[in-house]
């Protein structure tokens, strides 16, 4: 079959020029007739037919070929040698550019795309979760349900696992810590296909009932706390207390399946829960209602997502009649991959495409700089390319040659752009300070990133040049042009591009700035400033396994209330805006359905301390803390949830939550999540209830002074009660508030550093073009001195027409600002698109700038040589 | 002075005066691609070595196919050729002049 071949050759032939384009078809295609004549198959004809490509190119514009190319490149190498100033200027530019796309796509691989390290396979192993049509989220499940899991749902998942994440104290006195621990079921490790580093790794075995208590450490705890002693199988760990017995380290930078969050230093079957939590009595193991498990699962070959959600589907329909409340309306959700759930993948993909924008426009500012370089040098080299044209170089040739100078910068830009790859990773304790686990490092993928964003560079800075110096030696090879009207607009333009889109950036950066500082000034609801928080944790602790943790509490806080420099101390079951809040159902009457609410446990004095006002009746006193009936402060807004009567009054009430608790106070709303969010309905309570109590606790601590003054004093005072209670973290409220904007924070310093950037390239651009343009009016210059000009008068002619091209950025960038701000949305804090504030502060900064920029060329100006220039013609 | 003629050019001229005259015959010749071979055939013309002839319309249209190019080389790519076979014949293989074969003339 002759046709597929030629199509080929008609194809190739639109290369070739048009008035030979008939008897090279007709050629080929002879040849074509013969090789069939002969014989041969569609495949040896196409295999000819090939050939018709290169030898079109051969024959068509510029009469292309391979060894042409090479000529281009080394001609244009040896150009940019010649002229060192400028090629170091422009790849410099480039690898600014380049560079911090570069980083921000490590920024982003890190986070989204890099796979979680030491899992095999990772496409095939799932995460599960469940969600419900009123409240979108991500959530665990209950023991029971995972045995389901593993006996009904081997049709589409070969092995399923889970796994718990616990904060735990290991170690004993002075070398106590907490440490992440990873509570895991048998089948966890071969989920995910991790192989030991030595010894071994938890199996079913570990999981039974009865069996010794075992731990698998860390690769990085091994290597930091037990020195990679090749001896530490064996050894003997204790965890809150329990020894355990070390059996195995997990590989080389395997950290679980979690990239966000602090990466765990131990993994211990699930049936050390009840030790690990110190309350032999209680488990979650019976409890439908008691959903702590994470569950991931590995796929049958065969099988896919969709295939799993449906019959974890028809699971849950099949019981939503005996448990209607925990299976009715549930939708199972399987994500594919691990490291961030749906909920992280999503916040991910919105800075993800935040960074891109951002980047984006720094290209272009690059690029832009780059072509008025490149624009400048081709009006000076003019005279170079007039006379390679008459001797013969084609229009075509000439692109070609600019284009690989081009490229040559480019691919220069690129390899000096490397290093800057790496700022992300240098400046991950700044834009993720609680992430240890994340890894920013430039891996292959990054560097193919930089490799595609450095050939977009080449394609955006080099063909205007190239297409600028195409249009001028068609019209006519060899005349030569007096006026450079055209190249002088185009500079313009793209420097007013550049500024407006620099416009853009800082005011991007100032709305972030500006929420920043909002939120560190913002009022939560309560006093954050001078409140200091001491976490003690006593869990771990045999003598106290028996005590009722309020008397602990009570004693310490005692100790802590005695020492200098305190107005007030209490404690709390969590820190306000540090620590996760939890929140639970709360019911006037046991058969009402229930409010979601924020629970708090409280120790006395708590809003004293913490500033919160009681509005009606009063705070929990130390006796009612250490007495039997649990009682309660409500805020005002969960009062009216429950009692929604005008005239009702909750004082004496009870409120039903985690235990039955009498009203005896009406506190104001709060913020306890971070000033970002909204206040919700909170229950204050002096006992707590629920499953377990919890063996650790916050002091608050309202200092009279700077809060950090008393923490040691503090910690001492704890020390002197029980000198083997463990003080985990102590805390400055306010830098907690500042921290619960983390994601404005990071992206904020990401786009303070490149509006820096872009600022500075942009005003580096600005200078060129008025330089340029000075030297273009130097006759002019020259005449209007001997004129009797005097320099301030030069001087203000440049500074003008620098301000004019600012002040057009500055218009365009209103424009360029007002998007950026809109697209910012939810990361803002106080601050909308179009704020007056940052709007004007932005454009002052960018007018101080150009005129910086424009003072050296406006002051040169005032030195033209009057004669020199009026001599040039 | 233009540029020495590379190996591949010279096979082709080689095969070319050894009876090679479609540019069908000169790539199997050769064992070179049809890619390779015709910017050279084209190169060689604009620099005189080589001329081009379309066959008689009568020759095609009897065998009942369409007409072919086909080429010769000048005296001056005789030249050339005898030159750099007297340089390089024995090292490279198609540019000594084949025995049996005659001139390229049609």
């Amino acid at each position: 079959m002759i046709a597929p071949a030629r199509a080929l050759v008609r194809i190739a032939s639109w290369m070739v020029p048009a008035d030979e384009r008939a008897e090279w078809r007709e050629e080929w295609n002879a040849e074509l007739a013969a090789l069939a004549r002969r014989g041969a198959g569609t495949g040896a004809l196409l295999g000819f037919a090939a050939g018709a490509g290169p030898a079109a190119l051969a024959r068509g514009p510029g009469r292309w070929s391979p060894g042409g190319t090479l000529q281009d490149l080394r001609l244009g190498a040896r150009t940019l040698v010649r002229a060192p100033l400028f090629a170091t200027v422009a790849v410099g530019t480039l690898a600014l550019g380049i560079g911090a796309n570069a980083a921000l796509f490590a920024v982003v691989n890190g986070v989204l795309f890099r796979p979680v390290p030491g899992v095999e396979d990772p496409e095939s192993v799932v995460q599960v979760g469940r969600t419900y049509p009123h409240s979108p989220s991500f959530d665990n499940w209950s023991w029971p349900v995972f045995e389901l899991f593993e006996r009904e749902t081997e049709g589409v998942f070969r092995e399923v696992a889970g796994y718990s994440r616990h904060g735990s104290i290991v170690g004993e006195g002075a070398g106590a810590a907490q440490v992440a621990v990873q509570l895991v079921t048998g089948s966890y490790f071969e989920v995910l296909g991790v192989r030991a580093a030595r010894g071994r790794l938890l199996t079913a075995e570990d999981v039974r009932e009865g069996s010794a208590p075992v731990a698998v450490v860390s690769w990085s705890a091994w290597t930091s706390r037990y020195g990679s002693d090749p001896a530490v199988v064996g050894r003997s760990v204790r965890v809150n207390g329990e020894p355990h017995q070390i059996v195995g380290v997990a590989p080389r930078g395997f950290v679980g399946v979690e990239k966000a969050g602090t990466p765990p230093t131990l993994w211990l079957p699930v049936s050390r829960w009840a030790a690990l939590r110190g309350y032999p009595s209680e488990t979650p193991f019976e409890q439908w209602d008691w959903s702590w498990l994470a569950v991931i699962a590995r796929l049958q070959p065969d099988a896919s997502t969709g295939e799993a959600q449906a019959v974890l589907t028809s699971l849950a329909r099949a019981r939503a009649d005996a448990m209607p409340w925990y299976f009715e309306d549930l939708v199972p959700v399987v994500a594919t991959g691990v490291g961030l759930d749906p909920d992280g993948r999503r916040e991910g993909r919105t800075i993800a495409g935040l960074l891109a924008a951002v980047g984006g426009v720094l290209l272009l500012i690059t690029c832009a700089n780059v072509a008025n370089l490149l624009l400048a040098r081709a009006s000076a080299r003019r005279t170079e390319m007039d006379v390679r044209a008459a001797l013969g170089a084609g229009r075509g040739r000439l692109v070609r040659q600019l284009l690989a100078e081009s490229s040559i910068l480019g691919a220069a830009g690129v390899l000096a752009a490397l290093p800057l790859a790496w700022a992300a990773e240098l400046l991950r304790p700044v834009l993720f300070p609680g992430e240890p686990g994340l890894d920013l490092a430039p891996d292959g993928t990054v560097l193919a990133f930089a490799a595609v964003v450095g050939g977009l560079a080449v394609l955006l800075f080099g063909l205007a040049p190239a297409a600028a110096a195409a249009r001028r030696h068609a019209v006519a090879p060899g005349l030569r042009e007096t006026r450079v009207s055209g190249g002088g607009r185009v500079r313009s333009a793209l420097v007013v591009l550049q500024l407006a889109l620099c416009l853009g950036l800082l005011a991007g950066a100032g709305s972030l700035l500006r929420s920043l500082w909002n939120a560190r000034t913002a009022d939560p609801g309560f006093d954050a400033a001078g409140l200091l928080a001491v976490d003690v944790h006593y869990g771990h602790l045999e003598r106290y396994r028996g005590e009722s943790p309020r008397q602990v509490l009570e004693r310490v806080r005692a100790a802590v209330a005695g020492i200098p420099g305190t107005a007030a101390v209490t404690w709390s079951g969590a820190v306000p805006m540090a620590d996760f809040q939890s929140s639970g159902s709360v019911r006037a009457d046991p058969a009402d359905p229930g409010v979601t609410a924020d629970l708090v446990v409280v120790g006395p004095d708590f809003f004293t301390t913490t500033g919160i006002p009681i509005v009606r009746g009063r705070e929990p006193s130390a006796d009612d803390v250490l007495a039997d009936e649990p009682l309660a402060v409500v805020s005002g807004s969960l009062a009216r949830l429950l009692w929604p009567d005008p005239g009702a009054d909750p004082l004496g009430r009870s409120a039903h939550g985690p235990v039955e608790a009498r009203i005896v106070g009406v506190a104001d709303e709060v913020r306890l999540r971070g000033v970002a969010s909204a206040p919700r309905p909170t229950l204050y309570v002096t006992h707590h209830g629920g499953p377990v109590a919890p063996r650790q606790a916050s002091f608050l601590v309202r200092a009279r002074g700077a809060p950090l003054a008393v923490a040691p004093a503090a910690e001492r005072a704890v020390g002197s009660v029980d000198p083997e209670l463990a003080l985990v973290r102590t805390l400055d409220l306010r830098s907690a508030l500042v921290r619960s904007l983390g994601e404005t924070r990071t992206v904020g310093w990401l786009v303070v550093l490149l509006a820096v950037l872009a600022l500075t390239l942009a005003a580096v651009g600005l200078f060129g073009v008025l330089g340029f343009n000075v030297e273009r009016r130097r006759r002019e210059l020259g005449v209007r001195k001997a004129l009797g000009a005097r320099p301030r008068e030069i001087v203000g002619l440049v500074l003008r027409s620098g301000l004019t091209l600012a002040g057009a950025g500055i218009a365009l960038g209103l424009v360029v600002a007002w998007v950026v701000s809109s697209a910012l949305g939810g990361l803002l804090y106080g601050v909308g698109p179009g704020d007056p504030a940052v709007t004007a502060g932005t454009a002052a900064l960018l007018l101080a700038v150009a005129a910086l920029a424009a003072w050296i060329p406006a002051h040169r100006a005032t030195r033209a040589d009057v004669v020199a220039s009026l001599n040039e013609e | 002075m233009p540029r020495p003629l590379g190996e591949r050019t010279l096979r082709i001229l080689g095969a070319v005066r050894d009876g090679a005259r479609y540019g069908l015959d000169i790539v199997e010749r050769t064992e070179l691609p049809s890619g390779t071979v015709y910017p050279v055939l084209g190169r060689l013309r604009d620099r005189g070595l080589l001329e081009s002839r379309w066959e008689e319309d009568e020759v095609a249209a009897r065998e009942g196919r369409p007409r072919r190019k086909y080429h010769r080389l000048t005296p001056e790519g005789l030249r050339v050729l005898a030159e750099a076979a007297e340089r390089l014949g024995h090292r490279v293989p198609g540019i000594a002049q084949d025995a049996a074969g005659a001139g390229g003339t049609a």
